[in-house]
C-alpha cells in the first residue's frame, strides 16, 4: 500500500505480507459513500422516469384528443355550415317579418269584420291582398308593404253602408300603428226589384305614420 | 466525513529497544510530535509494548494502530553484487541464480528485493539497467514472524521495511546532503550477525555480512572477567556499570580485523580512504563499541545531525521536541520517514 504513487521509496522496499494481515476497516466509508451516491443516483433516475412517464401519458392523451378533433372536424364543419345557414335564414326571416309588419292577424280581422257587420249588410267576399310599394328616396329605393282589404257585399240601403264605413274607419283594430288607413267605397246602382245595393269597400293600409285625423278619400 | 486526521506512527523494532515516533501524519510535510523509546527487557511481553504505545498514540478503542515499521528479521541480508554485463541481466533466472550461488540464499523461501546500488531505486528490468545491484531480504517465515509480532503489539503495519536497508538509505541520503566526499563505513551489529557496508558519495559499493555477533563476545567477556557463566557476562555487557573502554579492543578484535581487511581491500582497489564509520541500532550504553572501532581503524565516528537532515526531507519538529540528545541508532526510525527520491542532488560520477 504505497501512498507515493507508483514509485517505491528509495532504499525502502515494503516487505509486509498482505495476505496474513487482519481486516481492520471498521467503518467502511467507501461503502457508505458509495451507498449514498447510489441512492442519490437512483433518486434522480426515478424522478426522471416519473417525468418521462408523465410526458408520455400527456403525449398519448394529446394524440388521442387530436384524433378526436380530426374525426369531429368534418362533422363540425358541416354543423358550422348549418349554423351559419340557420343564422342567415333567421336573419332573413326577421327581416321579412319586420318588412311585412302585418298590422293584425287574419283571425282578428275576421272577428272585427264580423263584429262590425251591421244588420242589413251582407258580406259576399272578403279579399285580402298585399303589394310592395317602391319609393325612391334620392338614389336609394325603399320597399314598403301595402295591404288592401276588399269587402264585397250587399246592403239594404245607403245609410247602413255609410254607418258601416264610419264604423270601419273608427275601428281601433284597423287603425293599426305605423299604417295609413284609407277606407273607400264603391257603390253600384241598387237592384230594381229588391232594392239591394251591392257595394265594394276597400280598405288600404300603407306603411307610414298617419297625420292626426282620418285619411280622406282617395 | 471530516474526522480528525489520524496521527502517524513510525516504529523501529530491534532486539534492543522499540523506537517510536508520533507524527502529524504520513504525508509530507511531516511534523514530529513526540518521541519515545522502550528498551526491550528480558521479560517484555506484548501487553507491555501495547501499554507503551497507548501512551504515545490514541488507539481509539481499535485493536490495531496503523504504523510504518522497521524490523530486523532473523536471517536478513543486504548484499552488493556487480553484474558482469547488462546482457546477463536480461537472461531469465539470472538473478535467482545469483542469489542462490553468490549468497547461498534460496530464492523460493526468501522474500527478496533488488535495488539499484547507486540510488536505492527498485531495479526495473525493462528500463534503467544498472550493473550495480543491492539484494536485500530475509526468509519469508522470518518476515511473517516479525509481522505477527507487530500485530501482537497492536500495530497494523501499513509498511514493513527492512531496517537495515532503510537505515542504509538514510545514511546514503545524509552523506549526499552533507556532501561527504570520502567513503563511509556503515556497520549494523546485532546479537548473531553483523552487516557492514561501504558507501561512496551515497552509492553503495560494498555490502557484506561478517560472521561476528554480540553473542560471540560473551564467552570472551566471561573468560576475561572470570564470570560465572555467559548469562552473567551478557547481563554485565548490557549494564551501565562497567567501563568497556579498556577491554573494548580485545572483545572486538575479530570484528575489527575483518573490517580492516575489507576496508583495506576497498581502499586499495579504489584509491580512496575511508574517513568515517557509522554504527546503527546499538543502545546508548554500547556506544563504546563505535569508539573502539573508530580508534582501531583510525576513522571518525559519524554522529549525524538528525535535525538538519530531517529538515531537508520536509520533516519538521513540533515545539518541545529535542533531537540533540538522541543517539545515532535513531537514524533507523527517522529513515522510515525519508522520501529519498525527492533529493534532487545530482552528483557527478
Amino acid at each position: 500500500m504505497s501512498k507515493r504513487g507508483n514509485l517505491q521509496p528509495y532504499w525502502r522496499p515494503d516487505f509486509k505480507i498482505g495476505s496474513t494481515l487482519p481486516d481492520i476497516k471498521v467503518v467502511r466509508t467507501g461503502f457508505i459513500i458509495n451507498f449514498i451516491a447510489v441512492v442519490c443516483a437512483l433518486f434522480v433516475i426515478i424522478m426522471l422516469l416519473q417525468n418521462e412517464y408523465r410526458i408520455f401519458q400527456l403525449n398519448r392523451s394529446v394524440a388521442g384528443i387530436e384524433t378526436q378533433i380530426q374525426g369531429a372536424t368534418a362533422e363540425n364543419a358541416s354543423l358550422l355550415k348549418q349554423s351559419e345557414h340557420f343564422r342567415k335564414t333567421a336573419k332573413e326571416i326577421e327581416e321579412l317579418q319586420h318588412f311585412y309588419e302585418a298590422p293584425f292577424a287574419a283571425n282578428e280581422l275576421l272577428v272585427e269584420l264580423a263584429r262590425l257587420k251591421p244588420n242589413g249588410l251582407l258580406y259576399s267576399a272578403v279579399n285580402f291582398s298585399d303589394t310592395v310599394i317602391l319609393t325612391k328616396v334620392g338614389k336609394s329605393t325603399s320597399a314598403k308593404m301595402g295591404y288592401n282589404i276588399r269587402i264585397s257585399g250587399q246592403v239594404r240601403d245607403f245609410d247602413i253602408l255609410t254607418a258601416f264605413k264610419a264604423a270601419l274607419e273608427a275601428s281601433s283594430l284597423l287603425q293599426a300603428e305605423g299604417f295609413i288607413v284609407n277606407v273607400n267605397e264603391q257603390v253600384k246602382s241598387p237592384d230594381l226589384i229588391t232594392g239591394v245595393v251591392s257595394f265594394d269597400v276597400s280598405i288600404t293600409l300603407r306603411a307610414g305614420t298617419a297625420p292626426v285625423g282620418k285619411g280622406g278619400a282617395k | 466525513m471530516l474526522k480528525p486526521k489520524t496521527k502517524g506512527l513510525f516504529i523501529d523494532v530491534s532486539e534492543f529497544s522499540i523506537l517510536a515516533v508520533r507524527t502529524s501524519g504520513y504525508k509530507l510535510p511531516i511534523v514530529i510530535e513526540e518521541i519515545a523509546e522502550l528498551p526491550i527487557a528480558q521479560d517484555c511481553s506484548p501487553a507491555d509494548v501495547r501499554l507503551f504505545l497507548e501512551q504515545l498514540v490514541d488507539f481509539k478503542g481499535a485493536a490495531y494502530y496503523v504504523a510504518r515499521c522497521g524490523i530486523y528479521p532473523d536471517g536478513r541480508f543486504v548484499r552488493y553484487y556487480e553484474v558482469e554485463s547488462l546482457a546477463k541481466l536480461k537472461k531469465p533466472n539470472f538473478l535467482a541464480d545469483v542469489i542462490q550461488s553468490e549468497f547461498g540464499v534460496d530464492p523460493a523461501s526468501h522474500s527478496v528485493s533488488i535495488l539499484d546500488a547507486r540510488d536505492g531505486s527498485d531495479l526495473d528490468l525493462e528500463k534503467g539497467l544498472s550493473k550495480h545491484l543491492v539484494f536485500c531480504g530475509a526468509p519469508s517465515s522470518a518476515f511473517q514472524q516479525a509481522q505477527d509480532q507487530l500485530l501482537e503489539y497492536g500495530l497494523y503495519p501499513e509498511r514493513m521495511e527492512l531496517s537495515t536497508s532503510t537505515t542504509l538509505g538514510g545514511i546514503c541520503d545524509y552523506v549526499k546532503l552533507n556532501r561527504i566526499a570520502a567513503p563511509v563505513l556503515y556497520i549494523e551489529l546485532a546479537s548473531e550477525v553483523a552487516n557492514f557496508f561501504i558507501l561512496n558519495k551515497g552509492r553503495v559499493e560494498v555490502a557484506r555480512p561478517v560472521a561476528f555477533g554480540l553473542d560471540s563476545i560473551y564467552p570472551l567477556l566471561q573468560r576475561e572477567l572470570g564470570l560465572k557463566d555467559e548469562t552473567s557476562a551478557r547481563k554485565l555487557f548490557f549494564s551501565n556499570t562497567f567501563d568497556f573502554a579498556e577491554m573494548g579492543p580485545k572483545l572486538l578484535r575479530r570484528l575489527v580485523k575483518e573490517l580492516q581487511a575489507s576496508a583495506g581491500f576497498y581502499e586499495v582497489q579504489t584509491g580512496l580512504t575511508i574517513e568515517r564509520v557509522f554504527l546503527s541500532a546499538l543502545p546508548q550504553n554500547l556506544s563504546w563499541i563505535a569508539q573502539t572501532v573508530s580508534d582501531s581503524m583510525g576513522v571518525e565516528v559519524l554522529k549525524p545531525d538528525i535535525g538538519s537532515w530531517l529538515e531537508g526531507l520536509n520533516v519538521s519538529l513540533a515545539e518541545g521536541v529535542e533531537l540533540s540528545n538522541l543517539g545515532p541508532r535513531w537514524m533507523s526510525v527517522f529513515s522510515l520517514m525519508g522520501e529519498f527520491n525527492l533529493r534532487q542532488e545530482d552528483l557527478s560520477e
